[in-house]
């Protein structure tokens, strides 16, 4: 079961906190979690949601560890290139993950949270509200914005204007 | 931050992307170019998260559920050490109560052979403050540290010797606590969050006199600023990790903690 579902944790962890030292630390997290949990977990959701509750809550307690960090933590050789963790298509697709991950880095918590349930964990906007613990009228709004911003910032150069706070800040 | 982009409609067309959207939605956007078109452009950006998806290194995936595997062998033979360690803990903690207690009484009784009755009640005195602050040292579910004194006291002169020399060097070795055990320790507001945050993934059996808060599970005894309490932390699928600490006299939450 752990294997079965390990690829998907660790990427909703590597979406999360954008690299890879803080996503192995998460992704170890809600490991030892799911391990330690199943046997209370009661089934009153998908077990799949469960999972994914669990990574992204460990995602977030890295995330906020990380804000009480010297900034030097901050930037490593990770953040530019993942070991061992590339696409089998070659130069353009590790291109393409990490113009995605700048670009996530930069998206408030919220919203990236949100993207990265729906579009890489495929869950439903109930099972993110569940999750997340916001109404589903709410995830389908900061889906909608996360994706606006995403498409803003991975569009060609010259194409769109993004708000001038996107340009410039760091959302972690 | 801002987002100014026309989130009306991108609300809609991220929404019918999802096929979260009923029919009069969905007409509204497959009659309307422009929606159509900005659908194109944040289904680009979906796809793009979806796609490049980060791969981990196989060795690190073999590690980690190497490690989360290894704590369910680790979490019993902790529970079981934890049950020795707090029995040992109990004993030493008696011992060395009952070490404290019988050295004061052979002070005393040198005390009495040399002087009248009146030194006598005072030094007495001195050995009931010194009993009290022995019995707060001693786990609170051991038997009290002067009843303890008692039987070792009443064990015989030959006994006694044998007893003391014992205690002695009991009370000289550290008690063997591992940092696991189910006892908390004492907290207060400052180090309450830490030692409940590292204390989250014990599950010892929960007490029988309180109930655990909803969505939270007992993971051991403390003192919060002075005052027993049991200590509950939130299950690991909970939206926000707290800490929750209840007085086992009357049930009632003393502590709320966040624990991030």
């Amino acid at each position: 079961m752990l294997r079965a579902h390990y690829d998907q944790v660790y990427a909703v962890c590597f979406r999360l906190v954008g690299n890879a030292a803080d996503a192995a630390d998460a992704t170890q997290e809600a490991l030892i979690a799911i391990v330690r949990g199943l046997p209370r977990f009661d089934g009153r959701s998908r077990l799949n949601t469960w999972i994914y509750r669990i990574a992204t809550n460990a995602a977030l307690d890295e995330l906020r560890r990380r804000g009480r960090r010297p900034m030097l933590d901050r930037y490593d050789a990770d953040d530019r290139v993942d070991s061992g963790a590339t696409q089998p298509s070659g130069e353009g697709a590790v291109d393409d993950r990490l113009v995605v991950d700048a670009a996530l880095k930069r998206l408030p918590v919220e919203f990236r949270v949100a993207v990265v349930l729906r579009d890489l964990g495929d869950l439903e906007y109930a099972d993110i509200a569940t999750i997340v613990g916001v109404p589903p009228g709410t995830v389908r709004s900061r889906i909608a914005r996360g994706r606006a911003l995403l498409a803003g910032m991975l569009a060609p150069p010259g194409t769109t204007t993004l708000p001038p706070d996107v340009q410039a800040s760091d959302h972690d | 931050m801002t987002d100014d982009f026309a989130l009306p409609d991108d609300e809609l067309v991220s929404a019918y992307l999802d096929g979260a959207v009923d029919d009069v939605e969905r007409a509204r956007v497959e009659s309307s170019p422009e929606l159509l078109a900005r659908a194109g452009v944040l289904g680009a950006a979906r796809d793009a998260l979806a796609t490049a998806r980060p791969l981990p290194d196989p060795a690190l995936r073999d590690q980690h559920i190497a490690s989360a595997l290894a704590t369910l062998g680790a979490a019993a033979t902790i529970s079981l050490t934890d049950r020795r360690a707090r029995r040992t803990h109990r004993q030493m903690a008696v011992l060395s109560a009952a070490a404290a207690i019988i050295a004061l009484l052979g002070v005393l009784a040198v005390v009495v052979n040399r002087n009248d009755r009146e030194s006598l009640s005072s030094t007495a005195g001195r050995a009931a403050s010194a009993t009290t602050a022995a019995d707060s040292k001693a786990d609170v579910n051991t038997p009290s540290a002067a009843e303890a004194a008692t039987t070792a006291a009443a064990a015989g002169s030959g006994d006694f010797a044998y007893a003391t020399t014992t205690i002695a060097a009991a009370a000289s070795t550290p008690p063997a606590v591992t940092t696991r055990a189910s006892d908390l320790g004492a907290l207060d507001a400052s180090t309450a969050p830490a030692a409940l945050r590292a204390a989250r993934d014990l599950s010892p059996a929960p007490p029988p006199q309180c109930a655990a808060p909803v969505g939270t599970h007992f993971v051991g005894t403390a003192t919060y600023v002075g005052s027993p309490v049991l200590a509950f932390v939130t299950d690991p699928d909970a939206s926000e990790a707290r800490g929750v600490l209840v007085d086992p006299a009357n049930c009632t939450v003393v502590a709320d903690l966040p624990l991030a």
